[in-house]
C-alpha cells in the first residue's frame, strides 16, 4: 500500500507538477492512496479530474501566474485578507476545465487535508466529498486568503497544522508514504514581514515533517508501537527558485516544472527506476531568435586578452522557460598566448544556471531524506569555447566561468562581469579538471555591458513578439541576479 | 663672487647613484674630490608633519623636488645622497636584451661584475627572504599582489625584487661596516618620504661616508650655478645656500651627477662654454615608463598601504611587444585626524613594540618599463628646464601598462584613478637619458666611458648617460655603470692600469630574481 502526500507550498507546487510528470507518466508509479495539503490540492484536483502527470505539467506550463491575482480592497481594509482566490475561481480553474462531477467520481483513493477552526482540529475531503469550495478552503492560506465557511464551520488552510498529513496515509493503512516537499529550508533568515511571515510558515511546516518523520522512524524501530506495521516514507525535496505567492511572471513558474522534472528523472536514476523521457523541447518555443555581443578582456597568462563573442539564443521562449539557458558563441579570443586571434570553430554557454549540487540522502530508521541539492541563490555561467589557433592550427578548449553568490548588488554585478577562463589542450566538452595550459581572467566594464544591452536583437515573427523576447531574457537575467543579490528584499525575485 | 679660487683635482656635481659611487671610488684611488651637492644632510630630519618643509623650493630645504614640466611631472631628489633618500629601494637589473641602444661595450654580461658589487655594497636582500622577515612578516601586498596576478594567469611572472634595506632590528640603532649609524627596518612604509631611523641602505649610509674616509670632501647645500673651461681645467662656481655666499672651484676632472635632468640642465645652460657639444644634448629623455594609479576603494586590512618596506613585489609583463613592470606601491599612512597633519609619526612604526599599525586610505600601484626614450630636454623660459615628452607615441605602451594596471585593480575590487591618463602627463620618479652614451658624436653626447664628447675632463655618470630605458628601477643600473665608468677614470688619474674597487674582488655573485626565459 503505497501512499503520495502532496505537501503545500504555493507556487513552488510547479515543482510537484514537473515531479508527477516523471512519476505517473514516465515511470509509471502507481500510488494506492494520495493526500494533498495545501497547494498540492492543485496537483490532486487536476488528478482526480482524470489528468495524468504530463497533463498536469503541461497545464502548468501554460499557468500565467498574473491570472491568479486578485487583490480584495474591501477584505485588505477589513483586515480579513490581502488577496483572494477570485482570479483562480473565475480564470485559473475554468482554463483547467476542471469538473466537479468528475472529480467525485474519480477512482483515485485521495484525500484533501484543511484545518477546521471550528473544531480547531484536521478535516479530511475524499475526493467524492470535493466542490470548489473546498478546494479554495484547502488552499486558503491565513493572512492570505480569506477563511471558507462551509455548512458553518470555517475552514483554512493546513499549512500551519501539518503540510503533509502523515497520519491520513497510516490511516489508509499505507506500509510506504511518498513525500514531495517544496517548503524552503534554506539556512537564511531574512528581513521583513514578508519574509518572516514565510519564515514562521517554513518552521511550522518543517518542524511538523520532522516530527512526523520521527514518529515514523520511533514506531519502525520500537516494534510498530504507533502504527502496528512498519512504514517505509521516502522524501524528496527540493528548493525550488519561486517564491509562494510573490510571483508575477510565469517563465519562473515554468522553470520551476522544468526543474521538478530534472530532480525527479535523476532522483529516479539514482534509484534505479526506469523512465521513459517525454520530451517537451519544444513547448515553449517562440519562433524569436535573440542575439548578443560579448566584449570582455583582461588577461591569460598574464598577456593581454580580448574576446568579441556572438552569442545566438535560438529561441527565447524556450531559453527562458526551460531551465536550460544554452546559448551559441561564435566570435574569436585574441591574445598573444593564443598566437593572436584565435577564432571560435564551436562554442556554447550556460547563461546563469542555479548551481547544482549533488543529492544530499540520508537514509535512516526506513526514513529516506533526499534533497536535490540546487541552490538558486547562486548561479553559474560556463562558456566552452572550441577554438583553433591562427599559426599552428592547434586545437585548445577556452573554459570560462562566472559565479555569483554575492548577496550585495555591487558584488554580484562584478561577479557577472568577470570570468575565470582556463585554456584546455584540444577540443573537449567539458572542464575535467586537467591541468590547464594556461589560466587567466576576463572581465567587461560598464561600458562594455551598455553596449551589450544597445547591441541586443531579436528576429522574430513580430515586432511585439520581438521585443517580448528581449524583455523575457531581460526578465530572467534580471531576476537571477535579483535571486542572488536582492534575496533580503525578496527571496526569489518576482519576474 | 668672494673668497679665494679653490683648485681640485676632482669635482663632482650630485651625491646621487652616480656621484657618491664615483666621488667614493675616485677618492678610493687617491685622488682629491670635492662633492658638491645641493641638498642637505638628512640626519633624522626628513619632514612628517605637514607644515614641515617638504619641497627643495623651500629655502632650499625639503628634500623633493617635483617639477611640472610640459610633458612629464618629474620628481626629483634633493639631499646628501641624491635619488636613494627618497626611493623604495629596488635594485633590479637590465636583462640580455636591454642593451640594444647602449654603445659598444656594454652588456649585461660585462656590467654584471659591477651590479654585484654594487649588490655587496648596499647589502641588497629580498623582502621573501626569511632574514627580512626576522622582526615584521612580508606585507599583506606582497599576497595581494601574488594572488592577483595569479588569477590573471601570471603567477610565474611574479618575483621579489632585492632590496637595499637593513632588515636587522628596529629597535636598537648600530654601526654599520661603513661607519654610519642605522636602525633595522621599521617596515613603517615610509622608504618614499625618506627614513628617519636610517634603515634604508642609503648612499649617505655606505658610499659617502666611504668616501669621506678616504678623503673626498662633501658639501652639503652647495648648488652650481655656473660651469665653464678654464685653463685645462673647468671653473665651477656654486652658491652656499647655507652661508647664502657665491663661490669658485676650479678643478681638473669636473664630474656630472646631478640628475637627469640636472645634468641636462646644466649642461644646456653652459655646455657652450665647456666645449663644442653634441647637438644631440637633451634628446633620448626617457621617464622610464612610470605609470601609478591609486587605487581606491575597498582598500581594507591586507593591503596595508602604510606596512613593509614601499616595495617589495613586482610582477613582470613582457608580451613581446611591451615590457614593463608592475609594482605594488606602500606609501605612509597620511594622519590627517593628527592636530599636527601629516605621516605616521616614526615612534608608531610598525615593527616597534608601542607599534599602531592602522590602516591606510589609498591603494598605489606602479608600472615602470621600457618606453620610446624619446623624450627631450628643454631650456625653459627663465633659465627652467622643461621636458617635451611624446605622450601620444607611447600610447600603446601607456595603455598596456594601464590595462594591466586595470586589470590587476578589478581583481583586487577596487576602483582606478589614473591621474596620468586624464592629464595625459605621467609622473616619472626614473628620469633617464638627455645626455646620453653614445659610440660618436652624431648619436648621443657622452663616450662609453661617460667623457663628454668635445669636453674631454667632463664626465657624465649619472642617469642622464643611461642610453635607453632600463624598464627596471634604473638606480642600480646607474650605480654599476657609476662603478664601472669610476673604474676606468680612476686608472686614468691614478696611473694605475689594474686598480680597482678594494670591494671589488671579494663581492659574490649575485642572483637577479628577474624572471627572464
Amino acid at each position: 500500500m503505497r501512499s503520495l502526500l502532496l505537501a503545500g507550498g504555493g507556487l513552488k507546487v510547479a515543482f510537484q507538477a514537473g515531479v508527477l510528470q516523471v512519476w505517473l507518466s514516465e515511470a509509471g508509479l502507481q500510488f494506492d492512496h494520495v493526500d494533498a495539503c495545501s497547494g498540492g490540492a492543485f496537483n490532486l484536483a487536476l488528478l482526480c479530474d482524470g489528468r495524468s502527470g504530463i497533463e498536469i505539467a503541461d497545464l502548468w506550463r501554460q499557468l500565467r501566474p498574473l491570472d491568479g491575482v486578485s487583490i480584495s480592497l474591501g477584505g485588505l481594509l477589513r483586515g480579513e485578507s490581502l488577496v483572494t482566490m477570485k482570479g483562480y475561481r473565475d480564470k485559473v480553474f475554468p482554463s483547467w476545465d476542471m469538473s466537479w462531477p468528475r472529480i467525485n467520481a474519480s477512482a483515485i483513493d485521495a484525500t484533501f487535508t484543511v484545518h477546521d477552526r471550528t473544531t480547531g482540529k484536521r478535516q479530511v475531503f475524499t475526493a467524492a466529498q470535493m466542490d470548489e469550495e473546498k478546494l479554495v478552503a484547502t488552499l486558503s492560506q491565513a493572512v492570505w486568503f480569506p477563511p471558507v465557511t462551509i455548512d458553518a464551520n470555517l475552514y483554512t488552510d493546513a499549512v500551519f497544522d501539518t503540510d503533509a498529513n502523515i497520519d491520513v496515509a497510516v490511516q489508509k493503512d499505507a506500509d510506504e508514504i511518498w513525500v514531495v516537499w517544496t517548503v524552503s529550508t534554506r539556512p537564511e533568515w531574512m528581513p521583513g514581514i514578508l519574509a518572516q511571515f514565510f519564515h514562521a510558515l517554513e518552521v511550522s511546516a518543517n518542524g511538523t515533517l520532522q516530527s512526523d518523520l520521527d514518529r515514523i522512524r520511533f514506531n519502525n524501530g520500537k516494534e510498530q508501537v504507533l502504527f502496528e506495521k512498519e512504514v517505509k516514507a521516502e522524501v524528496l525535496r527540493a528548493e525550488v527558485g519561486t517564491h509562494y505567492l510573490a510571483l508575477l511572471n510565469g517563465d519562473r513558474l515554468h522553470r520551476a516544472v522544468e526543474a521538478g522534472v530534472r530532480a525527479a528523472r535523476s532522483w529516479c536514476d539514482e534509484r534505479g527506476i526506469a523512465y521513459t523521457p517525454i520530451d517537451r523541447g519544444d513547448f515553449y518555443d517562440s519562433g524569436v531568435e535573440l542575439r548578443f555581443s560579448d566584449r570582455l578582456s583582461g588577461r591569460i597568462r598574464g598577456r593581454r586578452a580580448d574576446a568579441e563573442l556572438f552569442l545566438t539564443v535560438p529561441d527565447s521562449g524556450e531559453f527562458v522557460n526551460a531551465g536550460r539557458q544554452r546559448v551559441q558563441v561564435s566570435g574569436s579570443v585574441t591574445c598573444s598566448v593564443l598566437e593572436g586571434r584565435a577564432t571560435v570553430e564551436k562554442g556554447w554557454a550556460d547563461i546563469l544556471l542555479d548551481a547544482d549540487g549533488h543529492w544530499r540522502t540520508t537514509d535512516v530508521g526506513g526514513v529516506c531524506e533526499s534533497d536535490y541539492g540546487v541552490d538558486p541563490t547562486r548561479k553559474h555561467m560556463l562558456y566552452v569555447l572550441h577554438l583553433l589557433t591562427p599559426d599552428t592550427r592547434r586545437r585548445v578548449t577556452f573554459i570560462g566561468t562566472k559565479t555569483l553568490t554575492t548577496p550585495t548588488v555591487r558584488g554580484v554585478a562584478r561577479e557577472a562581469m568577470t570570468m575565470s577562463v582556463r585554456i584546455l589542450d584540444g577540443w573537449v566538452e567539458s572542464d575535467d579538471g586537467s591541468e590547464p595550459l594556461c589560466a587567466g581572467l576576463l572581465w567587461m566594464g560598464f561600458l562594455d555591458v551598455a553596449r551589450q544591452l544597445v547591441g541586443a536583437r531579436a528576429s522574430g515573427p513580430d515586432l511585439a513578439s520581438e521585443l517580448g523576447g528581449l524583455a523575457r531574457y531581460g526578465a530572467l537575467f534580471a531576476g537571477s541576479l535579483w535571486d542572488v543579490a536582492a534575496r533580503r528584499v525578496l527571496t526569489y525575485a518576482p519576474f | 663672487m668672494d673668497g679665494d679660487v679653490e683648485r681640485r683635482q676632482v669635482v663632482v656635481v650630485g651625491s646621487g647613484f652616480g656621484g657618491a659611487v664615483t666621488a667614493c671610488r675616485l677618492a678610493q684611488a687617491g685622488c682629491d674630490v670635492l662633492v658638491l651637492e645641493r641638498g642637505r644632510w638628512f640626519c633624522g630630519d626628513f619632514p612628517r608633519k605637514v607644515t614641515d618643509p617638504w619641497l627643495w623650493q623651500q629655502d632650499a630645504n625639503g628634500p623633493f623636488d617635483v617639477r611640472l614640466t610640459g610633458g612629464v611631472t618629474v620628481v626629483l631628489a634633493a639631499g646628501v645622497g641624491g635619488g636613494s633618500l627618497l626611493y623604495s629601494n629596488v635594485h633590479l637589473r637590465v636583462p640580455d636584451d636591454g642593451f640594444g641602444r647602449w654603445p659598444r661595450g656594454w652588456s649585461r654580461r660585462d656590467l654584471d661584475p659591477y651590479y654585484d658589487l654594487v649588490a655587496a655594497m648596499l647589502d641588497l636582500r629580498r623582502a621573501d627572504e626569511p632574514e627580512a622577515q626576522r622582526y615584521w612578516p612580508l606585507p599583506g601586498r606582497a599576497d595581494v599582489l601574488r594572488e592577483a596576478a595569479t588569477t590573471l594567469g601570471a603567477g610565474a611572472d611574479v618575483f621579489h625584487p632585492p632590496l637595499a634595506l637593513n632588515f636587522g632590528d628596529p629597535s636598537t640603532p648600530a654601526v654599520n661596516r661603513f661607519g654610519a649609524t642605522q636602525s633595522g627596518c621599521r617596515h613603517c612604509g615610509k622608504c618614499s618620504v625618506g627614513c628617519n631611523v636610517g634603515a634604508k641602505n642609503s648612499l649617505d649610509k655606505n658610499y659617502l661616508p666611504l668616501a669621506i674616509s678616504a678623503g673626498a670632501e662633501v658639501r652639503a647645500r652647495c648648488e652650481v650655478t655656473g660651469l665653464a673651461r678654464s685653463g685645462g681645467g673647468y671653473r665651477v662656481e656654486y652658491r652656499d645656500h647655507g652661508t647664502d655666499t657665491d663661490h669658485v672651484v676650479v678643478t681638473e676632472i669636473l664630474v656630472l651627477a646631478a640628475g637627469s635632468l640636472g645634468t641636462t640642465g646644466l649642461l644646456l645652460e653652459h655646455g657652450r662654454r665647456l666645449g663644442r657639444l653634441s647637438s644631440r644634448l637633451g634628446e633620448h629623455y626617457s621617464p622610464n615608463g612610470d605609470y601609478l594609479v591609486t587605487a581606491l576603494g575597498r582598500i581594507d586590512d591586507e593591503w596595508q598601504p602604510g606596512v613593509g618596506p614601499a616595495i617589495s613585489t613586482a610582477v613582470l609583463s613582457d608580451d613581446g611587444e611591451t615590457w614593463f613592470l608592475v609594482q605594488d606601491g606602500g606609501i605612509p599612512p597620511l594622519d590627517v585626524f593628527r592636530s599636527d597633519v601629516g605621516v605616521r609619526p616614526d615612534r608608531d612604526d610598525p615593527a616597534l613594540p608601542t607599534a599602531d599599525v592602522g590602516e591606510g586610505y589609498l591603494g598605489v600601484l606602479l608600472a615602470m618599463g621600457r618606453d620610446s626614450g624619446t623624450g627631450t630636454v628643454r631650456r625653459g623660459w627663465c633659465g627652467s628646464v622643461g621636458v617635451r615628452w611624446p605622450w601620444l607615441a607611447n600610447r600603446p605602451f601607456y595603455d598596456a601598462e594601464r590595462d594591466y594596471l586595470g586589470d590587476i585593480n578589478h581583481v583586487l575590487d577596487e576602483v582606478q584613478f589614473d591621474l596620468a591618463y586624464l592629464t595625459r602627463r605621467p609622473v616619472s620618479v626614473h628620469s633617464l637619458g638627455g645626455a646620453v652614451m653614445a659610440n660618436s658624436p652624431r648619436y648621443g653626447v657622452v663616450d662609453g666611458c661617460g667623457e663628454v664628447f668635445g669636453a674631454p675632463g667632463v664626465f657624465v655618470v649619472d642617469g642622464a648617460a643611461i642610453p635607453a630605458a632600463t624598464g627596471v628601477n634604473p638606480s642600480h643600473t646607474i650605480a654599476a655603470v657609476a662603478e664601472r665608468n669610476a673604474e676606468r677614470l680612476a686608472r686614468r688619474l691614478s696611473g694605475r692600469a689594474t686598480w680597482e674597487a678594494p670591494e671589488k674582488a671579494g663581492a659574490p655573485r649575485y642572483d637577479d630574481p628577474l624572471p627572464v626565459p
